[in-house]
């Protein structure tokens, strides 16, 4: 089983928890259809999640509030396309259009 | 090259040609990377118009990559392309649905619901062939930002 990890808001863990099975949205709060982002890297804490993937605190577009949550994604059956190592980080990224099953939602560390 | 949002936006929406109050439109900001950020404004007024100022903008921004951080870049990353597109009844029906998902973790204007509700009932009770989106003002009109407006047809 191909396994990718995604790091979230509590926000977006509500989402997901509030569904059977539990499925990353693929859908925004406009109703459009959204691109899901993940890594392959699994990541203990918040600090090491942003610094890899220059996210959160360490977007470089400007800080933006920090992710609280790890999820471990299911990919059988998903779609992605690899994008690399994320551009001024040292994390891997990767993109789909689907919905992945979420096997794991844990709190990420400080 | 930087882009800024405009001050603000103004539209006057037309159902067959005539300007309808109550009706919704999306607003695309295209971004240089990951996703775009899409918002709704409405409900058009009596004169079909309707202005969404920048701090509108900025808020739904804030708000979607507050709850999907991996997914989103901020406005540093605005590529300097708005597209305005006309909401029609599937299009309604998909914000409804995503706003039961998200209301609880996610800022909606005040009465979104309900301006989602009242253009739903206004297209349905009063259909349209065509809504499309005339009469675009920007401030400040010399604005480097770029608008293109989607006309929807619902009828064949």
């Amino acid at each position: 089983m191909a396994s990718g990890f995604r790091y979230v808001s509590q926000g977006e863990v509500q989402v997901i928890q509030a569904r059977t099975p539990w499925r990353v949205p693929n859908v925004d709060v406009a109703g459009r259809p959204k691109m899901v982002y993940f890594s392959w890297d699994l990541y203990a804490s918040t600090a090491q999640a942003e610094k890899a993937l220059l996210i959160g605190s360490m977007n470089p577009a400007g800080p933006t509030p920090s992710p609280t949550d790890r999820l471990e994604l299911d990919l059988a059956g998903v779609t992605y396309t690899n994008l690399g190592t994320v551009s001024g980080g040292t994390g891997t990224e990767a993109v789909t259009a689907d919905s992945p099953l979420v096997t794991a939602i844990d709190p990420l560390g400080p | 090259m930087t882009y800024q949002l405009p001050d603000s936006l103004s539209f006057v929406c037309l159902a067959d040609g005539r300007p309808r109050p109550g009706l919704a439109i999306t607003l695309t900001l295209v971004m240089r990377q990951k996703n775009p950020f899409h918002l709704i404004v409405g409900p058009t007024d009596s004169r079909g118009a309707l202005t969404v100022t920048r701090s509108e903008m900025e808020n739904w921004s804030k708000g979607i990559i507050q709850l999907f951080p991996m997914d989103y870049l901020g406005p540093d990353e605005f590529a300097g392309e708005i597209q305005a597109s006309p909401m029609g009844l599937p299009q309604l029906q998909a914000a409804l649905h995503a706003f039961e998902s998200y209301h609880h973790v996610m800022s909606y204007p005040a009465d979104f619901k309900k301006m989602l509700l009242q253009a739903w009932q206004s297209l349905y009770q009063q259909p349209a062939k065509r809504i499309e989106i005339r009469d675009v003002v920007i401030v400040p009109p010399q604005s480097n930002c770029r608008i293109h407006t989607e006309s929807l047809n619902l009828a064949a």
